[in-house]
């Protein structure tokens, strides 16, 4: 689960009224019929935030859903290097040896 | 006449047997016998298994270095092509493979040979050796894949224009056109050209880890640890070496792994992250900080000072110590860890908005509060268990001393008023005290701020039932009904309060207002519990001197099926608290005589019996002759084995009794019950826990062992639809007897209700 501020797109002194509204905005653009997925990760978001003690529980103990090290890994390899992979690199990612 | 000796049996050479010993890596025993085997019959399956055996042989040993073995085998391979002319071409790919393009278009110069060459000269990076024209398309080819590589599309369009279809690079065209679709994210058509690729080529064998990331249906075809392989592959290419790195991190972040081997790669990892991926740093800062609050140990947490800025939100690490404290056990450290946090929170430090910060600090102060009065239940632990503790624990265990959990909930309510759970710890503890009236003022005061918070409404209705202050109690409840009326247990609570209430009025002689609550509480509610309101009716009418209505409701009551031992019990009680004179009461008395004296009672009857007796100890009705009573209803209780009811309903009273601690009553009925119910789990179960419960701290003898195992055994070839929760139950009591020995401590695993997964 990422960070829930990071996927509503908010500031970390985001108010009720702000994440209530950021919500409905993102529900009304990625709606659960057609994208599950962000609506899904949306809501779970949300749920996270949406009141000051959501907000507080989150803050004090709940980084520990935000960040793992299979987030990390993702995120690595999706901004990774923009550029074409090299021939040489074919041959080493399908571990054929000769070149 | 000498004994003729047993001839040695042969094993006879087959084609899985040459298999057999090329999976063995054992070359040359699988070359004898594929030998052997053309020898003995040269078919045609034979004879292709001689060549595919020489095929992998030369490429075992030239992948074992082992270049004079492999020479040989193609010198083999050569003088078997000659004598096989169907066998050429296989041989010939193999002498393409191994650089011998002259022999191998000799032998056989067909496109497969050609495109063995063409994919050696790309192996190789040099075409020196192979014909004229494999040379000019080896150019093209190589000169494509740079123009790739620099993103210069159209030159490798125009490029492999001109590589024909008889060229043998063609695989390598598909190739290289599956590549510029799949940078620009156009998976079908890359699966496309890729499918078409002949499957022995190597242009295939590159594609691969690509095409296992857009093309389900060849990820399916793949062995699942060679999809992974690729996966690491790729992802290691894709994110500049950081996934595996990461990995390898990762690696020993498992449950109760040591910390210890993560930091090397750390300290590797972090200066390419800076470079790389800047972003990701304090992500993996943040990533790394809870592992330790998880599995870390104090010199982890030296670790990572010394490669991370302290957190903004934990500058002295006292949350990550106080969180990792509380992982372990060791709570009367976490609390220290959290009054030195709360105590920084209270600088009020930059970054938290002003309400947000007050709500942690409220968050942490009840925390503590909480943390303290679980200590505080710990020092309250008789003395036979906290000298077991200490002794597992190695050092004495003093008692705690941070103060009163009262005083951090009640700080925790004055930052953040509008938050429940404080104001319901704290009237808990009240409650638990007997300082009614403080738990009262908790309760009420929350609720003048939030009025419909049903935490606090349900509690409320808890103590006023405690202190039989029924119309405040019935108050209480239909405010909570109103919040929530759907809710089934604020219902029953509603229904439990009119009862009370209109009870209340009838043994005060208010019998109008007693009539006013049961119209109110209506019909449909009185159907639920009909032995219990139709009692307060009879005696009502009893009461008002209408003797013939209360005769007409009394025998209607007692005659219904089951209920009618309960109805008696309800209507002899109510009659005597209700002040009736005793010639008001001489039938209800009777009736219950009656019904106590019965010979037979069913199951049923008898359970209604029991829910009766619980309601109105549940409800502190007391009267005369109560201790009595229970002795007659527990005899009447063992009578109704010999009924002809249900398993079911048997199994429903063995554990209403055992949640009445009636353990001696269960002891006489389940071994009889047991012969009547031979299958039933629950029966044999149900009595161990019983003879263990009455003489707690005894050691289980071997026959109560033995139905426990019987127990489980019916438990597992059982098919009810309650058959996992029955077995749960009974494998936790047979792990609890290891930790221990077999011996009992204080009876703990037994207490509560038999199949309730709650550990209290």
């Amino acid at each position: 689960m990422a960070n829930p501020y990071a996927v509503l797109g908010l500031s970390p002194d985001a108010d009720d009224a702000a994440v209530r509204a950021r919500y409905l905005q993102l529900t009304r653009e990625f709606p659960p019929e057609q994208h599950p997925e962000k609506s899904a990760a949306v809501r779970a978001a949300y749920d996270k935030l949406k009141d000051l003690d959501a907000r507080a529980e989150h803050r004090l103990f709940g980084g520990a859903d935000d960040e793992t090290i299979d987030e990390l890994i993702d995120t690595a390899i999706r901004s990774g290097p923009t550029r074409r992979i090299t021939l040489n690199e074919l041959f080493r990612m399908a571990g054929v040896s000769g070149r | 006449m000498a004994r003729k000796r047993p001839t040695a049996v042969v094993p006879r050479i087959t084609v899985q047997s040459v298999e057999a010993e090329l999976k063995k890596t054992d070359y040359s025993k699988a070359l004898s016998l594929a030998a052997r085997l053309v020898e003995a019959e040269p078919s045609v399956s034979h004879l292709a298994c001689y060549t595919r055996t020489l095929t992998l042989c030369v490429d075992g040993y030239l992948r074992q270095g082992k270049v004079k073995s492999a020479t040989e085998t193609i010198r083999l391979a050569e003088l078997f092509a000659q004598s096989h002319e169907s066998q050429r071409p296989a041989v010939a790919a193999t002498l393409a493979r191994c650089g011998e393009f002259a022999k191998a278009l000799a032998l056989a110069d067909v496109p497969a040979t050609r495109m063995h060459i063409a994919d050696l000269c790309m192996r190789r990076n040099r075409a020196d050796g192979a014909p004229a024209e494999i040379k000019a398309d080896f150019a093209i080819v190589q000169a494509a894949f740079r123009d790739y590589e620099a993103g210069r599309d159209d030159a490798v369009r125009n490029a492999l224009g001109k590589i024909g279809l008889t060229s043998s690079f063609l695989s390598w065209k598909l190739f290289l056109r599956g590549l510029l679709a799949y940078s620009t994210n156009d998976a079908a058509r890359a699966i496309e050209n890729w499918q078409r690729m002949p499957a022995e080529g190597l242009a295939n064998l590159l594609a691969a880890p690509l095409r296992c990331r857009i093309d389900p249906e060849f990820r399916r075809s793949l062995p699942a640890d060679r999809a992974t392989e690729f996966d690491r592959a790729t992802e290691n290419v894709f994110s500049g070496g950081l996934a595996g790195e990461l990995r390898e991190i990762q690696k020993h972040t498992g449950r109760d792994q040591d910390l210890t081997p993560i930091w090397k790669p750390v300290a590797s990892l972090l200066p390419k992250l800076r470079a790389i991926q800047p972003s990701c740093v304090p992500r993996l800062a943040s990533a790394l900080y809870h592992i330790i609050v998880r599995q870390g140990r104090p010199p982890d947490l030296e670790s990572y000072r010394s490669q991370f800025p302290a957190p903004a939100d934990d500058p002295n690490y006292d949350r990550l110590r106080a969180l990792a404290c509380e992982a372990t056990g060791e709570d009367q450290f976490a609390i220290e860890y959290w009054i030195s946090y709360e105590q920084w929170l209270a600088t009020a430090p930059a970054g938290w908005p002003p309400d947000l910060l007050a709500r942690a600090r409220a968050i942490v102060l009840q925390r503590i509060g909480r943390l303290i009065e679980d200590l505080k239940i710990a020092d309250e632990a008789p003395a036979e268990l906290r000298r077991a503790m200490a002794k597992m624990l190695g050092e004495p265990l003093e008692p705690s001393n941070f103060g009163n959990p009262d005083d951090y909930y009640r700080k925790s309510l004055e930052l953040a008023p509008d938050r429940s759970e404080a104001a319901c710890l704290l009237f808990d503890r009240l409650m638990r005290s007997q300082r009614w009236a403080a738990a009262e003022r908790v309760a009420t005061d929350f609720l003048a701020r939030q009025p419909d918070e049903l935490d606090l409404l349900e509690r409320l209705m808890d103590a006023l039932r405690e202190q039989g202050r029924s119309v405040e109690r019935l108050a209480i409840a239909k405010r909570a009904s109103a919040v929530n009326p759907m809710d089934s247990e604020i219902e029953h609570e509603l229904i439990q309060a009119y009862m009370a209430a209109a009870r209340g009025h009838l043994f005060q002689g208010a019998n109008d207002s007693c009539e006013r609550t049961l119209a109110e509480a209506g019909p449909s509610r009185e159907a639920r519990y009909p032995a219990a309101f139709g009692s307060l009716r009879a005696i009502l009418a009893r009461s008002r001197k209408q003797s013939a209505e209360a005769e007409m409701l009394e025998a209607q009551l007692v005659g219904q099926p089951n209920l009618g031992p309960a109805a008696a019990l309800y209507l002899s009680v109510m009659g005597q608290l209700a002040g009736l004179k005793p010639a008001q009461r001489k039938s209800a008395d009777q009736r219950l005589r009656n019904a106590l004296a019965n010979a037979e009672p069913t199951a049923s009857e008898a359970q209604s019996l029991l829910n009766a007796i619980i309601d109105l100890d549940f409800e502190r009705v007391d009267f005369r002759g109560r201790a009595t009573l229970d002795k007659k209803i527990l005899a009447l209780v063992e009578r109704s084995v010999v009924s002809e009811s249900s398993e079911t309903e048997f199994e429903s009273v063995l554990r209403t009794l055992m949640n009445r601690k009636n353990y001696k009553t269960v002891s006489t009925m389940a071994p009889r019950l047991a012969k009547r119910f031979p299958k039933s789990p629950v029966i044999p179960f149900i009595e161990i826990q019983a003879n263990v419960l009455k003489s707690p701290g005894r050691r289980p003898t071997g026959t109560m062992l033995g139905k426990l195992s019987l127990a489980r055994r019916l438990a597992e070839d059982c098919d009810r639809p309650d058959r996992s929760e029955i077995l749960d139950a009974i494998k936790k009591i047979q792990a609890t007897l290891d930790p221990f020995g077999g011996r009992f401590l204080f009876g703990g695993p037994f207490r509560g209700d038999p199949f309730d997964g709650d550990d209290d």
